[in-house]
């Protein structure tokens, strides 16, 4: 498939579970209340759900580029988290080509990802680095 | 008031190894079902973040030396990760992680806050393959 600038990445979706909220905590051994209390989530004023964890939304924008991308290396992902995805929500990573460049035997493309829910857009704004090797 | 005596604290260290069913496990809770590759031995990238939890401390711990409780609701703001190569499978990493500033600063959306920004580095034979750095804010 020839690559352009300006390319749109075909969108990835999911939606969040709290069982997934609850399999993160553990993992992170995050004590944090607000991915497990919706009651203290609602106390803090911070929404009316368990609130997911910043490190899973950033994996979903990861999984958006696996999906675009089969053989890939990840270069960087720099991740601004401008809001909260709640357990409930539908989730949507859009993308677009930034920029390609050719150096001997392989393509660096800069990319830059929105992280979007049902009820909220602009979540969080991703920009990625990867390297594709010709074979 | 955050303990600003945190700043510069070096993490413990620590080290982990990526199993294909723990693997697995980070890849369904996050949607990623049908892209497992069974051919080769990559891991989910996200590891470059879950990597903070064998740094040698805790999130919690890391939370009561900087005197800030966890129950206000602590918050990712931004994270920045490089790679110089990826991470694999069945492969000891070791970790470290500094806290490199603790910043005060007022939020429109939510008011007061303190911010702790630190980094956690993923080491593989004394190379650093991967650097992440966070910026938390910490509801006052």
């Amino acid at each position: 498939m020839e690559l352009k600038i300006n390319q749109k990445l075909d969108e990835w979706k999911h939606t969040v579970k709290q069982s997934d909220l609850v399999t993160w905590s553990n993992i992170l051994n995050d004590p944090n209340p607000i991915h497990l209390d919706k009651n203290k989530v609602i106390e803090l004023g911070f929404g009316h759900d368990c609130i997911n964890q910043g490190p899973a939304n950033i994996a979903y924008v990861i999984n958006c580029i696996s999906k675009n991308f089969k053989d890939y290396e990840l270069l960087s992902i720099n991740n601004k988290l401008k809001g909260n995805v709640f357990s409930g929500d539908e989730i949507k990573v859009n993308g677009i080509i930034n920029d390609i460049k050719k150096k001997k035997n392989a393509i660096y493309i800069s990319l830059e990802l929105n992280l979007k829910s049902n009820t909220k857009d602009d979540l969080m704004f991703s920009k990625a680095e990867i390297k594709l090797v010709i074979t | 008031m955050l303990n600003l005596n945190a700043i510069n604290y070096e993490f413990p260290g620590d080290s982990f190894i990526i199993d294909k069913k723990t693997n697995e496990l980070v890849s369904l809770s996050t949607g990623k079902q049908t892209s497992i590759n069974i051919d080769n031995n990559d891991s989910h990238q996200i590891f470059s973040l879950i990597a903070m939890s064998h740094s040698g401390i805790s999130l919690d711990e890391l939370f009561k030396l900087l005197d800030f409780d966890v129950s206000k609701g602590p918050m990712l703001g931004q994270c920045d990760i490089s790679f110089n190569s990826k991470i694999m499978l069945n492969q000891k990493y070791d970790v470290k992680g500094r806290i490199i500033s603790l910043d005060h600063k007022k939020s429109k959306k939510i008011g007061d806050i303190d911010i702790v920004k630190f980094v956690v580095e993923i080491i593989l034979e004394k190379e650093k393959i991967v650097s992440a750095e966070y910026t938390l804010i910490l509801p006052c």
